[in-house]
């Protein structure tokens, strides 16, 4: 009974990692560059830095600049200058459900060139890119993250006798085994909470039933409801004046009792229109998701959102624990690093189930699915890590001036990857697509500081050091940080190769 | 303070796996007896307990216990890499980045 448990756990951990392997790398790259990303967005914002910091809310000019853009949208939204990301972003939001973006000036008020920045791996580690549909594959492979986890422990037969075992010299598939379950056993915890969480956010998308009884598939009633949200119905009749919304900010932080972090005027054309205040996520582990209310017309209060219940409240703290804005950023930085450390355990799972197939790889040749999957891999470990570095170096190198320049940085992301992917499956067959990829990254890494001080004033490292801006040069020393790393990797992988071209069968990198 | 926790739970792992034979062999050049390996075992757990007292000491109860569990599983994976690359240096190391994290400490950082 014991034997069959294990195995057909062993079974369901190696199919439920490698069916979602490539797509669960995928997004624990992005979401560990995302603990950052109000930082890297405002580092890929090189015109904003080295102005004086202001605390002065610049609302009405950037709803006015939304009327020029959107007149008769479904609402305004717009964000303050804070310390973490000085820019003002700007949303324009239209009844069917598309929205667009600036960022502003946080002194001048004027919009600044594009950029994809750290808000382009945020929305890919949760959706892809790709809209619901993406948000529904990212939720399958959070689900089949916990089933591996579970059946990973489970199969796990020396879990404690080898909880701090690791032999990297041991060579093959021993040395990515241990690998594999240092990482995954020790940051178990993390893993666990990550995948629980990240699935728990979208759970009334992904658990429908109660929402569809209830509130007939209408999830954001239901959201309204349970956050306590005020709405008003449309009455058609234009709206004679908006009120100022800076002047409503004071009110609106001695009602919440904390910062106002946004602003949105929701139909801003019609009579009924209503702004809305809101706060950040800063203080505690669960999101504050508190609301004031305004007239438009007349700047008179409406509604103040009362306190969440206990299940809302239960669901906030649990997407308040995945998304990390509660402990500064010391917790940023364990979270980035518990991050790094889930990457290395999916890569070197997927480098087991190479490893163990090596024989079988070797004979049925590239054309086989062997060979696909020892491509792809490559193609997908090795090259999303170029491609990142190949955004950021894109984001210094494209004119500031490029019409639709945020769109320019995503079609370089792309390009790249797709380039390294069909590259790197390529020099697998001589063993050194991995080398060749790392090598690239290193070197991609090790450009971005120079790049920087040859094309910014105030942005390169002899600009942020003597500032003591620490966000803005963490970007630049983490990107020689990893560029170390790369360059490790690569020489390994080449060691590798040159032993593994004597040998008759050949060895993984 | 977050650096102070770190070395805690990095000396606590460092104890635990002293706890064990196998590991104890190759950081130390002097055989342990099972009664000195049992006591390295409970100093471990023991500062495991006080640096989660200190995490709770410094952010309070809602953001210290996620605090001590990050820390906590980045010093092992640390203490791991450090026990496999520098076995004989491994504890040396680990002084040093105490020593480090008592001089931020007790410069306010």
């Amino acid at each position: 009974m014991k034997d069959s448990l294990i195995k057909s756990m062993a079974w369901l951990h190696t199919w439920a990692g490698l069916v979602v392997g490539w797509l669960l790398f995928v997004i624990f790259v992005g979401g560990t560059i995302a603990c950052f990303d109000a930082e890297l967005d405002d580092w890929t914002r090189p015109s904003l830095h080295g102005q004086p910091p202001t605390t002065q809310t610049q609302f009405d000019a950037a709803f006015a600049l939304s009327r020029e853009r959107a007149p008769d949208a479904h609402a305004w939204w717009a964000h303050v200058s804070g310390p973490r990301e000085r820019g003002i972003e700007s949303y324009t939001l239209l009844d069917d459900g598309t929205q667009s973006k600036v960022v502003l000036d946080p002194v001048s008020g004027e919009p600044i060139p594009g950029t994809a920045g750290g808000e382009f791996f945020f929305v890919l580690h949760y959706n892809l890119h790709a809209g619901t549909l993406g948000m529904y594959l990212v939720g399958l492979a959070g689900m089949l993250m916990m089933v591996a986890l579970v059946a990973g422990v489970l199969i796990h037969k020396r879990i404690f006798k080898d909880f701090f075992t690791f032999r990297p010299r041991a060579g093959g598939q021993r040395a990515w085994l241990d690998g594999h379950n240092v990482t995954g056993v020790l940051g178990l915890p993390f893993h666990l909470m990550i995948a629980y969480t990240g699935v728990a956010i979208f759970t009334a998308s992904y658990m429908f039933g109660g929402i569809n009884a209830a509130y007939g598939g209408d999830i954001e009633h239901f959201f309204g409801e349970a956050g306590d949200y005020y709405h008003r119905a449309e009455t058609g009749q234009p709206l004679r004046q908006l009120h100022s919304v800076d002047a409503l900010v004071a009110d609106a932080q001695r009602r919440m009792g904390v910062r106002v972090e946004w602003a949105a005027i929701e139909h801003p054309a019609d009579s009924s229109a209503v702004i809305a205040f809101g706060t950040d996520h800063s203080r505690r582990v669960a999101w504050d998701m508190q609301q004031v209310y305004y007239d438009a017309a007349t700047g008179a209060f409406l509604h103040q959102t009362a306190p969440p219940g206990a299940g809302y409240y239960t669901y906030s703290w649990l997407g308040g624990l995945h998304m990390a804005q509660f402990g500064g950023s010391a917790l940023r930085w364990l979270y980035f690093l518990l991050g790094v450390a889930g990457c290395v355990m999916i890569a070197s799972g997927m480098q087991v189930w190479v490893a163990k197939r090596a024989k079988k790889v070797a004979q049925a040749g590239a054309l086989s699915g062997y060979g696909l999957v020892l491509g792809l891999n490559v193609g997908v470990v090795a090259g999303m890590p170029l491609a990142s570095a190949a955004l950021l170096l894109a984001n210094r190198l494209l004119p500031a001036t490029l019409p639709e320049r945020a769109a320019a940085e995503i079609t370089v992301f792309c390009a790249v990857w797709a380039l390294a992917t069909v590259w790197g499956a390529w020099r697998t067959r001589q063993g050194l697509g991995w080398r060749d990829l790392f090598g690239l990254t290193a070197l991609a890494l090790f450009a971005l500081p120079w790049v920087n001080l040859a094309t910014t004033t105030h942005s390169h490292l002899l600009a942020t050091i003597p500032r003591g801006e620490r966000s803005l040069a963490a970007v630049d020393l983490s990107a020689l940080a990893f560029a170390a790393a790369f360059a490790w990797l690569a020489r390994r992988s080449a060691v590798r190769a040159r032993a593994g071209a004597s040998q008759p069968v050949p060895q993984e990198a | 303070m977050l650096l102070s926790g770190f070395c805690l739970t990095l000396w606590a792992w460092c104890l635990l796996s002293l706890g064990l034979e196998r590991h104890q062999r190759t950081v130390l050049a002097t055989p342990w007896s099972p009664a000195q390996r049992r006591a390295a075992r409970s100093g471990g757990w023991a500062l495991l307990a006080l640096a989660l007292a200190i995490f709770v000491g410094w952010r309070g109860w809602e953001l210290g216990p996620v605090l001590w569990a990050s820390a906590l599983m980045l010093a092992a994976i640390a203490w791991v890499l450090l026990m496999t690359l520098l076995p004989r240096g491994s504890l040396a190391v680990c002084a040093a980045v105490s020593l480090l994290g008592l001089a931020s400490g007790w410069l306010g950082a």
